[in-house]
């Protein structure tokens, strides 16, 4: 097993931008990506019939999600590439945001692994990085909340956080296995189908959002879903939640941009006081990780029950496509004839993950024709009824 | 409570749930399975059984038997679709997911042609094609004939090989990742080119429409969900990560190959077969031999004549000494169509014959070719299990429900324009003797009226002589409706007809499970961007319009070609200008429409109106009802790109 500190960057852009994406990460110098499909949801008037029932609906955009590894002292290079191929930082377009992790996986130089040139100064990908395109506010503090429920349930949660102002939800679709997977057939009966719906807030509003979600989707209560947050820092935010006509020079996501910008922070946007004498730390419980288990489409539920055995106590399944890009060297260039890959999230007690590890490379997550890839990130905290 | 603690590591195997808990699971799970299909079926069943008894104010007949009919459609539906998504789907995806990567080109192209030719023998809605053969005779439509009768192996087996093609081409499409656009716009004006010229050949012409019902009927709803299925497991094993409907297109071409291969197969059959004429005409001795090809033998031939020609016509031409006659004609493929008949075991054949083969085929080449172990086998065979009970249950539920129903709606249309009798309502005069008859002159001649005392005064009933039994004295009435619109011109009540099958096109494709399916796995693919119920509206209407233009042709005589060519030629144009995301949709669509539970009812409505109005016969409905969603999603397709790029552009006024 290899570990490797990366930074994890997350891409949430509408699907018509695809091709900016894959240039600017090829022109960064990476090598792969993983691409999920989502959407994001905004609200949008309707005049109705005649316009005599005016109303506000949800409206789903279809998106995608890049997830990529690079090294951490490159990060905020890449963002502003992208940032400046897809102009993300528009409101409306997509979402940006960096966290730290650790890849493990069974050799050095596979799938997903960042570009060599780490830690060697500015210079990087294809080309040194004019200052016109690092970022304007460098990248700012985040919560990016992940929340799982029911199918079905999303749009709910989806309408409460836009009408609120929080954030542009992005959803994507999943399975749920833990229990389910203990039942025998009778899991037939219980729904596997899930919605994860992500919410990227300032970090000062995290506690509020995940309030929120807990108090909408019920997540105090048996069977409900669970929600998890963590910290971030964000290149860019979709501020942009409500698809109405503008009636003025610049929109109000433009306004709250420009704020950002001048302020330094999003700080001066909470809607909650402060919470004193906490230094910081918003959770007491045990320190928590999520492994995200990413491998080749099919065999995923093997590692989750090795995972359960080890510990985990469900996970949730959802199915990513690997992309490798044509810039890539040719020794790194994938060699899997298949393109077609799932990552199972797993939150679990950081002091379970060395174990959950072993028991996944016992199970043969490692092997060659497996492409098996662990990522860990931390975990600020995560709510679910526990009985 | 809320609790943030993940602490507690769980070692445990599996859980038991007591018995009573599992039983609520069990019924809660039964009952939104159950409840989604009463939804998808109440439209339909609630607008035939409004029709009979508020427009047409028949009873309908045994209703207690068509309620439970109705009720076994609904159950089996749920449970077929169950089985899909447990048994059926997953197979098919995982073949999918694995072929590419473990199989050469040669074992790909092996494992697609089996596939396709064994879900096509399997397809339950083949059986209903030979039963429109019994509806043919001989002398209107040779061809048809020979090829719903004697021919119908051939028949079967040129739509086996079409289908066997499409899976080969529409796998390797994936893997060279070719566009669906070439295909189309090479095989549909193939189509339309040779259906004109097939128009334009009295011999071949009735063939036209059974080759363009064909492609419809065969992507039933096992075939399409399972190559579905299999499209998206190889699509994204070599996708490149976009294209949000990859695994598309391979039901498409499952529809158009088979047009083809049967139009060809009606071409190499053309000289040996004579063109349409009047009876005299088939068993004249100058086109003996291409009668006897029709018929399969000289004997069949000469007990054909013996039934259906008089005792002068048939001894002039044919010599009396020879073979005697039989009594009765050897059974026709259609007679022995199994698909319509009663017994349990029939449809519990059917069910296992639509499901097993393919299963097998799945298994065998998961297990024994790719090496793959089965995942959630348990599941998976439940899955199985669930998809041949659904099935066996929908077919019975089919016959004794809602076919009774679309068969007596059928029949009843023509009442909108024409008169009609009602035996139902027959009344039996005792005491009648030839003395109270009355005769009348007038412009038609003379006719004869029985006068009758009823409570609000006498009234004078036509006499037919041939309901009068002198002996007994007694005289049945059946009376005859006038037309429901009797005094509205002649348009309006084809206007009414075509209003009638256009609500229920809507409404049988509401319930159509492979088109579910599909919504259903759309909706995965696309996270809910495009949503099952848009996908199945926006078809229903389309399917509504191609019925009202399918039967339009039948009481108007119009020629087959016009009614699908410019639709297609339509949908060409609208495809040029459409993404390959919706191409994909709205072609497959196409043939995911014509169902088991659409087919039964258009046919079923286009006899009735075929027999009253003396049209040739329905064949090209069910084509029409495929052409038309085509025209319905791409326009959506087209609707859903401007509204996005208006989005881009508000995007773009943003800068």
């Amino acid at each position: 097993m290899n570990k490797e500190r990366v930074s994890k960057i997350t891409c949430i852009a509408a699907s018509s931008l695809g091709s900016s994406i894959l240039s600017a990460l090829e022109d960064s110098g990476l090598r792969d990506t993983f691409v999920q499909r989502g959407k994001q949801v905004s609200l949008a008037d309707r005049a109705g019939m005649f316009r005599l029932v005016p109303r506000v609906e949800l409206e789903d955009s279809a998106a995608d999600i890049y997830r990529f590894y690079a090294p951490p002292d490159r990060a905020e290079e890449i963002c502003a590439r992208i940032s400046d191929f897809t102009g993300l930082a528009l409101p409306g377009r997509g979402s940006l945001f960096v966290e730290p992790a650790e890849i493990v996986r069974g050799a050095p130089g596979g799938e997903a692994t960042p570009s060599p040139e780490s830690g060697e100064g500015p210079i990087h990908g294809k080309g040194a990085l004019p200052d016109r395109l690092r970022l304007p506010s460098g990248l700012q503090d985040y919560t990016a909340l992940t929340c799982i429920v029911q199918r079905g349930q999303g749009d709910a949660l989806a309408r409460t956080v836009l009408e609120m102002g929080l954030c542009v939800p992005v959803v994507t679709y999943g399975q749920g296995m833990g229990l389910r997977n203990k039942l025998g057939l009778l899991r037939i009966t219980i729904p596997v189908d899930k919605e994860v719906i992500y919410f990227l807030v300032p970090a000062a509003d995290g506690p509020l959002a995940e309030n929120i979600a807990v108090h909408k989707a019920r997540l105090d209560r048996p069977g409900q879903g669970f929600i998890y947050r963590c910290r971030v820092r964000a290149a860019a935010v979709n501020t942009r939640m409500s698809r109405s006509r503008r009636r003025h020079v610049a929109s109000m996501e433009q306004v709250i941009l420009a704020v950002d910008s001048l302020q330094g922070s999003t700080d001066w946007r909470r809607i909650t006081a402060p919470s004193r004498g906490r230094g910081g730390q918003t959770d007491e419980g045990p320190a928590l990780a999520c492994l995200s288990v990413i491998c080749d489409e099919g065999r995923a539920g093997d590692f989750v029950r090795a995972a359960m055995e080890a510990g985990a106590g469900g996970a949730t399944l959802m199915r990513l496509g690997y992309r490798d890009l044509p810039g890539a060297a040719a020794e790194h260039r994938e060699t899997s004839p298949s393109h077609a890959r799932e990552t199972c999230d797993l939150i679990v007690p950081a002091d379970l993950t060395d174990d959950i590890l072993a028991a996944l490379a016992d199970r043969g997550l490692f092997e060659p024709e497996v492409y098996g890839l662990v990522e860990i990130t931390t975990v600020e905290k995560a709510v679910t009824y526990r009985g | 409570m809320p609790r943030s603690s993940f602490g507690s590591a769980s070692r445990k195997g599996q859980v038991r749930i007591p018995i009573r808990q599992s039983a609520s699971m069990i019924l809660g799970y039964a009952r939104g399975k159950l409840g989604a299909q009463v939804r998808a079926v109440s439209f339909l069943v609630l607008y035939l059984a409004a029709f009979q008894f508020l427009v047409l104010r028949r009873p309908i007949e045994s209703a207690l038997s068509v309620a439970a009919g109705i009720g076994a459609v609904a159950a089996g539906l749920a449970l077929f679709l169950e089985g899909l998504f447990l048994g059926v789907m997953p197979l098919g995806e995982r073949c999918g997911l694995r072929l590419p990567s473990r199989a050469r080109g040669a074992g790909i192209v092996l494992f697609s042609l089996v596939l396709g030719i064994t879900a096509t023998l399997a397809e339950p809605a083949i059986g209903f094609l030979r039963a429109q053969g019994s509806a043919v005779r001989p002398w209107d439509a040779p061809m048809l004939y020979l090829l719903l009768n004697r021919g119908s192996p051939w028949l079967v087996a040129a739509i086996a090989v079409g289908v066997g093609i499409a899976v080969v081409l529409g796998v390797f499409r994936f893997i060279r990742d070719w566009s669906l656009k070439p295909f189309l716009f090479t095989l549909v004006p193939l189509l339309l080119g040779l259906s004109l010229w097939a128009a334009l050949d009295p011999v071949l012409a009735p063939a036209a429409g059974l080759a363009w019902d064909a492609g419809g009927v065969t992507t039933g709803p096992v075939t399409v969900p399972l190559v579905i299925a299999l499209g998206i497991g190889v699509s994204r094993i070599v996708g490149r990560g976009d294209g949000s409907s990859g695994g598309l297109g391979v039901v498409t071409l499952a529809s158009a190959l088979p047009v083809l291969t049967v139009l060809l197969l009606a071409l190499s059959l053309g000289p040996r077969t004579p063109a349409p004429s009047d009876r005299a005409g088939f068993f004249a001795p100058e086109a003996r031999a291409k009668a006897e090809f029709v018929i399969g033998s000289a004997e069949g031939l000469r007990d054909l004549a013996a039934r259906e020609l008089g005792t002068e016509d048939y001894e002039r031409w044919f010599d009396s000494a020879a073979t005697p006659v039989s009594e009765d004609l050897p059974p026709s493929t259609a007679e022995s169509s199994s698909f319509l008949r009663g017994p349990l075991t029939v449809h519990l054949a059917d069910a296992l014959k639509a499901i097993l083969p393919l299963s097998f085929v799945l298994i065998f080449t998961l297990r024994l070719l790719l090496r793959e172990r089965i995942a959630n086998a348990d599941e998976m065979l439940l899955g199985l299990g669930f998809a041949v009970a659904g099935l066996f249950l929908f077919g019975i539920g089919m016959e004794r429900g809602l076919n009774i129903l679309g068969r007596e709606a059928g029949r009843s249309l023509p009442q909108a324009y024409t008169s009609s009798p009602r035996p139902d309502r027959a009344e039996t005069f005792q005491g009648i003797d030839e003395s109270l008859v009355l005769r009348a002159r007038g412009p038609e001649g003379t006719l004869e009226y029985l006068p009758v005392a009823r409570p609000e005064g006498p009234e004078f009933l036509p006499f037919d002589r041939t309901r009068f039994d002198s002996r007994a004295g007694t005289y049945v009435h059946i009376p005859v409706q006038r037309p429901i619109l009797a005094d509205a011109p002649e348009w309006a009540g084809y206007a009414a007809v075509l209003l009638f099958v256009f609500v229920l096109g809507f409404g049988a494709t509401l319930a159509e499970p492979s088109l579910n399916a599909l919504g259903s796995t759309l909706e995965e693919l696309t996270t809910g961007t495009y949503k099952r119920t848009f996908l199945v509206r926006t078809v229903a209407v389309g399917v509504g319009f191609g019925m009202a233009a399918g039967f339009a042709r039948i009481l108007l005589d119009l020629p087959l070609i016009l009614v699908l060519g410019i639709p297609y030629l339509a949908a060409l144009i609208l495809t040029a200008f459409s993404s390959d995301e919706f191409i994909g949709i709205a072609w497959d669509s196409a043939g995911v429409t014509t169902g088991p539970i659409t087919v039964p009812l258009v046919i079923a409505a286009g006899l009735g109106i075929g027999e009253r109005s003396a049209a040739l016969d329905s064949f090209g409905v069910v084509a029409a009802a495929s052409v038309f969603p085509i025209l319905a999603v791409l326009s959506s397709g087209l609707a859903v790109r401007l509204r996005a790029r208006r989005a881009l552009a508000v995007n773009l006024d943003d800068l």
